[in-house]
């Protein structure tokens, strides 16, 4: 195999079979992939069906904790799981720039291939471009996921009253991005949280019928979500600071980079809204899961005053959390966002 | 952080205050942290908090970004910056739209991570964009000295660093008797010392306290700030950041300042000329001044016809009063600082849509 | 304006520093700070120690206030 990727990888003859051969199927082998049709078939029982699809043009591509093709596959598994469903396949399309790392390419195929396996969802179509140089940035991937939505699983009117999950720390993704990003030197254990959550929602089977939304809290973070959530719902939320979970790692990179951690992506969180009452029964199975020791109530759902996100601070006061607007940079005076 | 005594603390100064009393605070972390605290939504509605003008990037004038764009435009360089730039616009749009148009703009955490830069890419040129008050131009300062001591040649700086005193004179000059109570930056008074500040009490009558930066900082200032103004001490001054504030301050900062700087007038976004207000780069080290060396059309100094900035942050008016607010002047598009300012005054009321 | 975060000093070089903030180490330079030991504290701006912190004074500041708080309770009784 060449050491990087050459234009007539794209050609969809005998370079691009090898691509697909020697990397590709190599690493997310399963029995309806390697039968190199067009399109992969299966059989269905009518249940109720989950679909998604998403992009992915990050930089940078390699990160602590994980890289591009992880981002992906957690990325769609995770988008599935919010709809209540059990993520069984995916789709995986690649544009990649000519001239990219042969390597990288197979470390990134191989991330992918190893979430596979261990959440046994399986990649069973694809398309692999090659475009000159300057066309893409590096790689873009796209990823399709289809899932089998589980007990009877919907979305349900919110109500006050209702309470709010986090299922582990937040804002780990995007500080280490922002740290890569930025090239700031620290050190710490600092790394993307980028994981699939299918196991958490395997434990709470029982408890979907008083789940009333999840949300993962991607880009733009905790704040950009809730908000996404009080404008569907049109009720308010109330937050408590101090029930946050955020990593010392985490609050200390932000103060130095004087950003919010509110506002960073979690790759590998949750938001799950539940009715009062399950709520503790909720936290306690999630609690059991592995990497969700930190998971907390932070908030609830009211009906009086306006549709807002208000939070209240460590000091007891109340301040308003608003949505994300453009990317946050890392700044020296505190009130330019 | 003892979250009881805080809130004793908030009792006892809002149980102090009778009529309405305006603290003003001139530095953006203080605007940011009382923010955060919700701490408006804990003290009495006769307590206005102020915000100054306290950010270096909101008081940066249009002309400098402009620039900035020109060299761009003109020249094959490297534009690095702190990333508090990136969205200011100037009258041609901002680093961040220049960027999106293929320029090389890049944002850096400190401006002492350029020394390397410069030396590992000899074949570009870079400058950077040094905003600031007295805190970063030290640093700026040493930058600008090693590079010198390194013969580093393809690394320039164009600065816009601004002085807090002479702003503070001409508020206070300004401010009629409304400001009653005056938080001093704590991180300036870090490198200038406390005793910078005195002249806030001895010329004006003001009580003013050097604070710092966590909640308790912050309620003790107002504390103290609200105690003397409630039983008419005026000549009071206290410096509550002894932890970090000398009276004289940071000497070695203050010499490096002295030796890579001259006082300059300056122009401020949405307030005009103020006389020795500003830093720029004296002949000694004049051959790491960009604004010398990459010479662009002269700009036009724009002064915003109808920004009320200059009342508001003495709180003199509201921004509904302003012609401008949200005719011309929004957080996409903002003319003074308290607009370009997410904690400003205007973009507050913009957001909140509720009367400051 | 003017974020700035306090660290200690765990190793000292000719012009850096290493630091340890919570939860990470960095470096940072100490150009601007005379006379600076390991287990010292400072305050960071832009990659630069600004100043020591002197600890002591933190302390203190707390003591004031508690004094202030046990006043007014003692008064109310």
């Amino acid at each position: 195999m060449n050491d990087k990727v050459l234009l007539r990888h794209g050609d969809g003859g005998k370079h691009t079979n090898l691509l697909i051969k020697d990397i590709f199927y190599k690493h997310f082998h399963n029995d309806m992939l390697v039968n190199s049709q067009d399109a992969s078939t299966f059989d269905w029982n009518y249940r109720r069906l989950a679909f998604t699809t998403d992009s992915f043009v990050v930089k940078p591509l390699e990160f602590p904790g994980g890289n591009i093709g992880k981002l992906a596959v957690c990325g769609t598994i995770n988008d599935l799981v919010t709809a209540g469903a059990k993520p069984l396949y995916l789709s995986c399309g690649f544009i990649i720039e000519e001239g990219f790392d042969m390597k990288l390419i197979e470390t990134i195929a191989e991330s992918m291939g190893k979430i596979c396996r261990k959440t046994g969802v399986k990649i069973i179509t694809g398309d692999t471009k090659v475009v000159e140089k300057g066309s893409v940035d590096g790689v873009f991937i796209n990823t399709s996921g289809i899932g089998e939505v589980q007990a009877g699983y919907q979305p349900k009117p919110i109500q006050e009253g209702d309470q709010i999950i986090i299922t582990g720390g937040i804002a780990e993704h995007g500080t280490t991005i922002a740290v890569e990003r930025y090239e700031i030197k620290v050190e710490g254990n600092i790394k993307s949280d980028c994981r699939p959550l299918n196991n958490i929602i395997e434990k709470l089977y029982t408890y979907l019928g008083s789940i009333k939304l999840m949300k993962d809290p991607t880009r733009g973070g905790l704040a950009t979500a809730l908000n996404e959530i009080v404008e569907i719902s049109g009720k308010g939320i109330q937050l408590l600071e101090k029930a946050l979970p955020i990593s010392d790692e985490v609050k200390s990179i932000n103060e130095l980079l004087g950003l919010d951690p509110l506002y960073h992506a979690c790759e590998g969180r949750m938001i799950i809204v539940v009715d009062k009452q399950k709520a503790e029964g909720v936290l306690g199975e999630i609690r059991r899961c592995k990497d969700c020791e930190d998971a907390a109530i932070i908030g609830s759902f009211v009906s009086s005053g306006p549709p807002k996100v208000v939070m209240r601070t460590v000091i007891g006061g109340r301040r308003i959390i608003n949505t994300l607007e453009g990317d946050m940079l890392p700044r020296i005076c505190g009130s330019v966002k | 952080m003892n979250k009881d005594l805080l809130t004793h603390l908030i009792d006892e100064v809002n149980s102090m205050v009778t009529e309405e009393i305006k603290i003003m605070e001139v530095c953006g972390t203080h605007t940011q942290m009382i923010a955060k605290l919700g701490l408006r939504t804990l003290l009495s509605s006769k307590i206005k908090l102020l915000s100054g003008p306290g950010c270096p990037v909101c008081v940066t004038e249009e002309k400098y970004i402009d620039c900035a764009i020109e060299i761009l435009n003109k020249y094959n360089v490297t534009v690095t910056t702190f990333g508090d730039l990136m969205r200011v616009r100037g009258s041609m749009g901002s680093l961040l739209e220049a960027k999106g148009n293929g320029k090389d703009v890049r944002i850096i955490y400190s401006p002492l991570d350029l020394i390397e830069m410069a030396e590992k890419n000899r074949g570009k040129q870079f400058i950077f964009l040094g905003v600031g008050f007295e805190t970063t131009a030290p640093i700026i300062a040493l930058a600008i000295k090693t590079a010198s001591e390194r013969g580093i040649d393809n690394l320039y700086f164009l600065t816009s660093i601004k002085l807090m005193s002479p702003i503070l004179h001409y508020i206070l000059k300004e401010s009629n008797n409304q400001i009653h109570g005056l938080i001093c930056p704590g991180h300036v008074a870090t490198i200038k010392g406390s005793d910078y500040f005195k002249f806030i009490t001895k010329e004006y009558h003001v009580p003013a306290a050097v604070c710092g930066f966590q909640a308790t900082d912050i309620v003790a200032g107002i504390y103290y700030l609200v105690k003397h103004i409630t039983q008419n001490k005026e000549e009071t001054f206290r410096n509550l950041y002894k932890r970090c504030v000398s009276p004289q301050g940071n000497i070695t900062a203050n010499l490096l300042i002295d030796e890579v700087f001259n006082i300059s007038d300056g122009e401020w976004r949405g307030i005009g000329h103020i006389e020795n207000s500003s830093l720029e780069v004296n002949e000694k080290y004049a051959r790491y001044d960009a604004s010398r060396i990459f010479v662009v059309e002269s700009q036009q100094v724009i002064v915003s016809m109808g920004c009320d900035c200059k009342d508001i942050l003495l709180g003199k008016k509201t921004p509904k009063e302003c012609k401008l607010f949200m005719e011309g002047c929004s957080p996409m598009n903002p003319q003074g600082p308290c607009m370009v300012s997410t904690e400003g005054t205007c973009a507050i009321a913009y957001r909140y849509g509720e009367e400051v | 304006m003017c974020i700035a975060i306090p660290g200690e000093v765990i190793e000292l070089f000719s012009h850096e520093a290493r630091v340890k903030i919570i939860g990470v180490e960095t470096t940072v330079n100490i150009q601007l700070i005379y006379n600076l030991k390991v287990g010292e504290h400072v305050l960071i701006h832009a990659g630069c120690a600004i100043e020591k912190i002197n600890k002591s004074y933190y302390d203190d500041l707390l003591g004031i206030f508690e004094s202030i708080v046990d006043g007014n309770v003692k008064k109310d009784e």
